[in-house]
């Protein structure tokens, strides 16, 4: 049975192997003379396939291989939370110091003086 | 059907890829080394395969237990298979989209329209 919806392959895929673990495969064909990609999640019971032929598909597609793989290897999921983590820790600490010390580095010569804002007039 | 590693397994399926530029499908397929399987593969290969023994443990809690997964891949005549155990997951997963996002380059990519729209002059 063809599902056209990507969403609701994707969950009918997971409900399908949850369902029947043991014996639940999935199979992707893909043709690359014509571009078509098909999937299919079968548990010799009931079958779902999709079939695509975007691009954009590429991406939930190789989500869909890394979900399943977890099913599959009943694999606790904590790698992809950890990754979207890490993945944003801002390194910003440098660049205001650097900044900083920028307009720091001409009035070295003539002394602290300069930091009480007779900057302008020096540099004209 | 050789039986490779899975890094190995990545490279052999992008052969196969490019292979079927000119003709024919490459399938797929995916599912769990059941300890029924491990058995099998134990009695043929006198092995078991890189975390077979996790998944062979008794335990009343099933829910525990990881497994190693069975891949195989398949042009024309050709069969290749491999077994990624829970420690490769990641890099096989890393080195399988790798492979998929090189070939399946025949796919329909959307038609961008693309905006006409010009830099307002910011005066």
């Amino acid at each position: 049975m063809y599902i056209s919806n990507w969403d609701e392959f994707q969950k009918a895929a997971e409900e399908l192997y949850a369902g029947c673990p043991e014996n639940t495969r999935y199979v992707t064909h893909f043709r690359r003379t014509d571009g078509e990609l098909i999937l299919k999640v079968t548990d010799d019971r009931s079958v779902i396939k999709f079939k695509t032929n975007q691009a954009s598909d590429l991406k939930r597609f190789i989500q869909l291989n890394h979900n399943l793989m977890v099913q599959m290897q009943n694999k606790p999921s904590v790698g992809t939370e950890k990754k979207t983590s890490t993945e944003e820790v801002p390194v910003p600490v440098v660049v205001p110091a650097i900044t900083s010390s920028g307009p720091q580095i001409p009035t070295v010569a003539t002394a602290s003086a300069g930091s009480k804002g007779k900057k302008g007039k020096k540099r004209k | 059907m050789r039986d490779l590693d899975p890094i190995a397994f990545t490279v052999e399926l992008g052969k196969f890829y490019e292979l079927s530029k000119e003709s024919g499908t490459v399938a797929v397929t995916m599912k769990r080394m059941t300890p029924e399987r491990l058995a099998i593969t134990l009695k043929v290969k006198k092995q078991l395969p890189k975390g077979g023994q996790d998944a062979m443990k008794k335990t009343d809690d099933a829910s525990t237990l990881r497994y190693p997964c069975l891949v195989r891949a398949t042009y024309k005549t050709k069969k290749i298979s491999t077994t990624v155990s829970v420690d490769e997951f990641d890099r096989f997963q890393s080195a399988y989209s790798t492979v998929i996002r090189a070939y399946m380059d025949t796919l329909k990519k959307k038609e961008r329209v693309k905006k006409a729209k010009k830099a307002k002059t910011s005066a």
